[in-house]
């Protein structure tokens, strides 16, 4: 029950904050929702035991990278009249694109994942609940056509009884559906401790490719921001201290 | 918890970051806002069935997604900045003019 | 769930904290604006431009530094952790990671990133 509560909590705010990142004009209020978003991210990481990840997630992303967003922001001082755009010029375009996604990912929720637990639960009698629902209703329909007050009564019965079985169905599913975590009874290693074991060793060359790429990221930016015509303008305390004050003073004879 | 409500969220926020790309087309700060956002998307689903599924590879990718999407948005916000030096304007519109 | 409220109760008090801050400064404080009370003082003027200064790019370098050795941190956190049973490959592995990423930090010195006048 208060899992299911901070759940919402959680993933309204982030999904409120990056609606709001996308849609207020100016970008340093859209860099302050980014940090939102992190910030409620990392609470449903802590919702799915990954302690490890929400305190590192707090820490890469809100710590660095939404501190680099700020620091651009800050740094190009961006007038806000830029910002004034039409709103639904790409609307077309985007809400298809957005639309075709949304289709395919629901069909995919749909198709791939709650039948799956269904079926492999209840041995296909969701199927035959259905078929058997459909075959009714074309016999009853030829018998007795939708005037009659008795195929009406007789369907809504077996509607009823029909999705009384489904939400039973459902609901053992559900119940099945709890994960156990084996490692916990296995041995006693905390995630942390088994994620280093496993990263060092088998995926090392990931790890190896990750500090390339930082290499490139942190080379790449010196190459590109660095302006190598301006000259740094140092303190040189050591030729300060040691200069003459005598050969330094002339006095410039004016011609009269 | 349900597992596909994690992932209808994680899905939700991949969403909105595609759309953010499409709705702001003039700045590209929250362009790279909206990139940062579908990293973390893609970052909680395969934490997500990592968890799930009880495999560790999903972290482990996880972190790595992590460093390439701190990469990116330092090269990204590198390039920002030389384009906002060059032309004194961070829209996108004329940024085809910048080649050759 | 539990091992967390100490954490909510930190964030509770830190909202009613910072909240009881902001409105008492509010509350208790005198409040009796006029033109002349508001207006620029004496020998200022109107501001000329935005309050927003604009960062040198300096900033900007030192933050990616930042960022840079963040990750590296972060890599180092469950190395560390987990060191007694990785054997000296786990140790070289991380050496390398380390050496590498010295690679771009002596590149970043030498390149005088970091100068300061």
């Amino acid at each position: 029950m208060g899992d299911t509560f901070l759940f919402f909590f959680f993933s309204f705010f982030v999904l409120f904050s990056a609606f709001m990142v996308i849609r207020s004009k100016n970008p340093v209020y859209s860099v302050l929702f980014l940090i939102l978003v992190f910030c409620n991210t990392a609470g449903l990481l802590l919702l799915l035991n990954l302690d490890f990840f929400a305190l590192i997630f707090l820490i890469v992303y809100v710590g660095a990278i939404a501190v680099l967003f700020l620091f651009v922001v800050m740094m190009l001082d961006i007038k806000l009249a830029e910002m004034q755009e039409s709103i639904f010029f790409y609307l077309p375009i985007g809400g298809f694109i957005g639309l075709i996604f949304f289709i395919e990912f629901y069909f995919l929720f749909n198709k791939e994942f709650v039948p799956l637990h269904l079926e492999t639960l209840s041995t296909g009698s969701t199927s035959m609940l259905t078929l058997q629902f459909y075959v009714y209703a074309f016999w009853a329909f030829v018998l007795y056509g939708f005037s009659a007050p008795h195929f009406a009564q007789k369907f809504r019965a077996y509607s009823t009884h029909f999705f009384e079985q489904l939400r039973g169905l459902e609901h053992q599913a559900h119940q099945n559906l709890e994960y156990v975590i084996w490692p916990t009874y296995v041995d006693s290693k905390t995630p942390v401790e088994a994620l280093g074991q496993v990263l060092y060793t088998y995926y090392f060359y990931f790890f190896l490719v990750a500090s390339l790429i930082l290499l490139i990221a942190m080379i790449g930016a010196i190459m590109l921001t660095l302006n190598p015509h301006r000259a740094v303008r140092r303190q040189q305390v050591f030729e300060q201290n040691a200069r003459d004050f005598a050969k330094t003073v002339h006095k410039i004879r004016t011609l009269k | 918890m349900h597992c596909i409500s994690f992932l209808h969220c994680s899905l939700l926020l991949f969403l909105l970051g595609v759309w953010g790309i499409f709705f702001n087309r003039k700045n590209i700060v929250v362009m790279l806002m909206c990139i940062e956002l579908m990293l973390l998307a893609v970052n909680l689903n395969f934490l997500i069935f990592s968890t799930y599924l009880d495999d560790l590879s999903g972290q482990i990718f996880s972190l790595l997604i992590l460093t390439v999407a701190a990469a990116e948005s330092s090269i990204g916000l590198a390039l920002l900045v030389m384009y906002y030096r060059t032309r004194g304007t961070i829209s996108i519109e004329y940024m085809n003019l910048l080649k050759g | 769930m539990i091992e967390y409220l100490p954490i909510l109760l930190y964030i509770c008090v830190s909202a009613l904290l910072s909240g009881v801050i902001l409105s008492l400064s509010f509350l208790v404080a005198t409040q009796k604006a006029d033109p002349e009370k508001t207006s620029a003082y004496e020998c200022g003027f109107d501001p000329f431009e935005d309050a927003r200064a604009r960062f040198d790019i300096r900033f900007y370098l030192v933050a990616i530094l930042f960022i840079i050795f963040d990750l590296e941190v972060t890599f180092l956190f469950p190395w560390a952790i987990s060191l007694r049973h990785i054997d000296l490959f786990g140790f070289w592995t991380m050496m390398v990671f380390l050496i590498i990423l010295t690679v771009g930090f002596v590149y970043e010195w030498r390149k005088g990133a970091l100068e300061w006048e």
